[in-house]
């Protein structure tokens, strides 16, 4: 659980610089490798990070882990077409993920302190 | 008044447009060229024809690939086969000399029914354009997502705070 706590957190982390950067200094997406422009790489770079803490702690509790796995390509896609298609939108979706995925880790170290009565 | 009606209109004919805006930033000094595609699509049963036009302030700043174009008829309002649709590349070209300050107009899609249609009116349907020249590139997030930000970093905060008690508690 730690370690995909710590993994959500930097992930969230590197989410918030690319909104940022998209905020301030968005000519840095401008470039374009293999046809796709660098707001498609870093965003994939930054939900490759969530993909492998995703699949490293698959044996543990299975509910974050898997929503992480779903929710990579979303994100990607969501930073990539806002950026391509100013629509914020897009942006609103891209920062939406990082705060449920916390909001869900922090849900769960929360019922694992507190057991309810049924578990006891 | 104008805007108005355009978009008044935009939500009973036959044309939609996507995206609907465009806000581009651009630092000063900088020589952009920059192109972007604009989708216009045709629900209705009648094939159209379409006119594009820049008005505004922006106008210097693109150019479209095509003024004119026809759109084949569409599978109809309320079926839910895709419909016809035309993609317009307009290019911004943002020269070095352009002063600091914001620019902004619309690119106006007027339909007109094709011999084979029976529309009998002119339709207008708009993509507004907000162009800012600053000293940096910087863009102006709506209040939503400044709001959502705020709310990530507060929750980041909380969820290392969380953790940080939960080791101390152990």
């Amino acid at each position: 659980m730690n370690k995909l706590f710590y993994g959500i957190w930097v992930y969230s982390i590197l989410c918030l610089i690319l909104v940022f950067l998209y905020g301030y200094y968005t000519e840095i997406f401008e470039p374009k490798l293999f046809g796709y422009n660098l707001s498609f790489w870093s965003a994939l770079i930054v939900n490759l990070i969530l993909l492998i803490v995703a699949i490293i702690t698959l044996k543990g509790p299975k509910l974050l882990p898997i929503l992480g796995i779903i929710v990579t390509p979303i994100s990607t896609y969501l930073f990539y077409a806002s950026w391509t298609q100013m629509n914020y939108l897009y942006l609103i979706g891209f920062i939406t993920i990082p705060v449920v995925l916390l909001l869900l880790s922090i849900g769960i170290t929360q019922i694992k302190k507190y057991p309810t009565k049924k578990q006891i | 008044m104008f805007l108005l009606n355009i978009f008044l209109v935009s939500a009973v004919n036959a044309l939609t447009i996507s995206p609907n805006r465009f806000d581009i930033t651009v630092e000063k000094g900088k020589e952009v060229e920059r192109s972007e595609h604009i989708q216009i699509s045709n629900s209705a049963t009648d094939p159209i024809h379409v006119y594009a036009s820049v008005s505004g302030p922006i106008s210097e700043f693109i150019s479209l690939e095509k003024n004119e174009f026809d759109l084949p008829a569409g599978p109809g309002s309320h079926s839910g086969l895709p419909r016809k649709s035309e993609l317009v590349k307009l290019i911004f070209s943002i020269p070095r000399e352009v002063p600091e300050s914001k620019y902004s107009g619309e690119i106006i899609f007027t339909e007109q029914p094709t011999k084979g249609g029976v529309l009998g009116t002119y339709v207008q349907l708009g993509v507004k354009v907000n162009l800012n020249i600053g000293t940096m590139a910087k863009v102006e997030f709506p209040v939503y997502v400044t709001a959502m930000i705020i709310v990530l970093i507060i929750v980041i905060i909380l969820s290392i705070v969380k953790e940080r008690m939960r080791r101390f508690n152990e």
